[in-house]
């Protein structure tokens, strides 16, 4: 059975090399696949969270932290003295900060997120994927997502003759 | 340890860009701007598989919600013309556009009616048609009107009738569509409406107003906006209006205006920021812009309350107040209703107003002051 803490409901989340993460119930349930696990109750002792390193997991309970919504008392408590306005806006800077990491750990947090099904963290770490190459030319997008061209030369022209404005 | 993981190691993921579901996912965020898919068709196999994926582009145009403004189609002497408004690499050319209508020749006359949903409305007079264009796909259909509509000045809207849960229009090609015609009756004074549904490919009955309305026309070419289920349209002549036809309630009614709408294309109908009926006025006489909102109260009284008045010269991008004097003709020619963007003509050089910002910028330089119709929509090669 889940432990519990301070009246909270506790999950233990287990990382493929070994790491165990106890988290509060709400938190863990930011996670569609994790939500469904536990509503099917799936989750009696531990959830193994497969493909997902300790590192990738620890920085996904971070981002679950960060926006599981406030409930409650202390949750009513927070929502008479902030705006939701200023609320989201600070999201929006911790946001910005969290997804400061290299490539391949957006690549990995990709990866979770979807696994996870935490639609948020989808969104934020593919829109920053997008963002950091919507301004660049067919070869840097190439070269900046490691994706190799398989066009042959006139097949590629083809493309780009179809909709030549597009290039330009 | 869960009862519920999987038996045995699973594999290792591929990377994010190597597993189609994922790449799709990143895919969707792109912009919905017009040269993205093209674009991104262009790095490699898998990324076009996936920009010319009918279930993808769907969900793309889902995830977007609102198409972007490509530009406006007019009338002008030589056809009817696309102008793009997007700066490269977004800006379609108008030959992409193209709808091949010739508009007045010793053979044929054809009138722009609006764009709605991805289609055009044009009415070819000679033929007693209206012609619903794709111009992206180039596709038309042709239709002929009823015998009532084959005099006088008509005016019309196409609109996607696809009432799926999950429709987004932008995508409506393959939706079925409604094209609303009205016009003013002579003999009795009373605008008409008549419906045509593609579904069942023909026209409802007749529909007019329960009042005669004498000393109003339709204004062929005016644009009509659509709020909710319900279309309106400018009236002109001795007496302005709006006309107002509801989809639901099929039924047709005269709005009067407030003064000031007394000079063709001095206004336009707009949506107000509240999401209701409103009016823009140019005012020539005092050099500023007037909008209106009609105000409905809880008996259902409905009033014209004036809720905002911007100088000319306030208008951020426009030419300073010293040139507003020699500007010569001011003239509204359009109106985006996604942006909430009106098109301004003063002397020669359109410009594009977001009315809520009140910023401008400048379009183009142009001696053409025919109506303008906003033209909004996905672009997904292959197409």
């Amino acid at each position: 059975m889940a432990t519990r803490e301070a009246g909270k409901k506790m999950i233990m989340l287990k990382s493929p090399d070994g790491m165990e993460f106890e988290v509060e119930e709400a938190v863990a349930m930011e996670s569609q696949t994790i939500r469904k696990m536990i509503e099917d109750d799936c989750a009696d002792t531990a959830i193994l969270i497969p493909n997902i390193n300790s590192k990738i997991l620890s920085r996904v309970i971070e981002y679950c932290n960060k926006h599981v919504p406030t409930t409650g008392a202390t949750g009513a408590a927070a929502s008479d003295t902030v705006a939701p306005a200023a609320l989201a806006e600070d999201l929006k800077i911790w946001d910005a900060e969290f997804i400061k990491v290299n490539r391949a750990t957006r690549f990995d947090l990709i990866q979770a997120a979807s696994y996870l099904n935490i639609k948020g963290l989808l969104d934020l770490t593919s829109q920053t994927t997008i963002d950091t190459i919507s301004d660049n030319s067919l070869e840097e997008i190439r070269s900046f997502l490691s994706t190799k061209n398989d066009y042959l030369p006139e097949e590629e022209q083809t493309i780009r003759r179809e909709n030549q404005w597009a290039f330009q | 340890m869960t009862r519920c993981r999987r038996r045995g190691s699973p594999p290792a993921p591929p990377p994010p860009l190597e597993d189609d579901d994922l790449l799709r996912e990143i895919l969707l965020r792109i912009p919905p701007q017009p040269s993205s898919l093209p674009r991104a068709s262009a790095v490699c196999k898998r990324w076009r598989c996936a920009a010319v994926d009918p279930k993808f582009t769907a969900r793309f145009r889902a995830h977007h919600g609102k198409p972007p403004l490509l530009g406006f189609f007019q009338r002008r002497d030589d056809g009817i013309v696309f102008a793009p408004v997007l700066a490269a690499p977004d800006c379609v050319p108008p030959e992409r556009l193209d709808l091949r209508i010739r508009v007045a020749d010793s053979e044929s006359e054809a009138h722009l009616l609006g764009c709605r949903h991805g289609r055009v409305l044009v009415f070819d007079v000679a033929r007693a048609e209206v012609v619903v264009c794709d111009p992206i796909t180039g596709e038309q259909r042709r239709v002929a009107v009823p015998p009532e509509f084959k005099t006088g000045q008509v005016n019309g809207a196409v609109l996607c009738a696809d009432r799926g849960q999950g429709h987004v229009h932008g995508g409506c090609r393959s939706s079925p569509f409604k094209v609303v015609l009205v016009f003013m009756r002579s003999h009795d004074h009373r605008p008409l409406a008549c419906v045509y549904s593609s579904e069942t490919d023909t026209w409802g009955h007749l529909i007019p107003t329960e009042a005669p309305h004498p000393g109003s026309a339709c204004c062929g070419g005016a644009q009509s906006i659509l709020i909710g289920n319900v279309l309106y349209w400018p009236l002109k002549h001795a007496k302005y209006g709006i006309l107002q036809f509801d989809l639901d309630r099929q039924s047709l009614d005269v709005i009067e205006t407030p003064l000031g709408m007394n000079v063709p294309r001095n206004h336009d109908i707009v949506q107000a920021e509240d999401g209701t009926l409103g009016l823009t006025i140019l005012s020539h006489h005092y050099h500023n812009i007037q909008m209106w909102q009609r105000k409905v109260n809880c008996q259902g009284v409905a009033t014209w309350v004036l809720w905002k008045t911007t100088e000319m010269h306030d208008i951020l991008g426009l030419s300073p107040p010293t040139e507003v004097v020699k500007r010569g003709v001011e003239l509204i020619l359009g109106y985006d209703q996604d942006a909430n963007e009106m098109l301004l003509y003063l002397g020669g050089t359109v410009y594009i107003v977001q009315l809520k910002s009140m910023q401008s910028r400048k379009l183009w330089e142009s001696q053409h002051v025919t109506a303008c119709h906003s033209f909004n929509s996905f672009y997904t090669p292959g197409e």
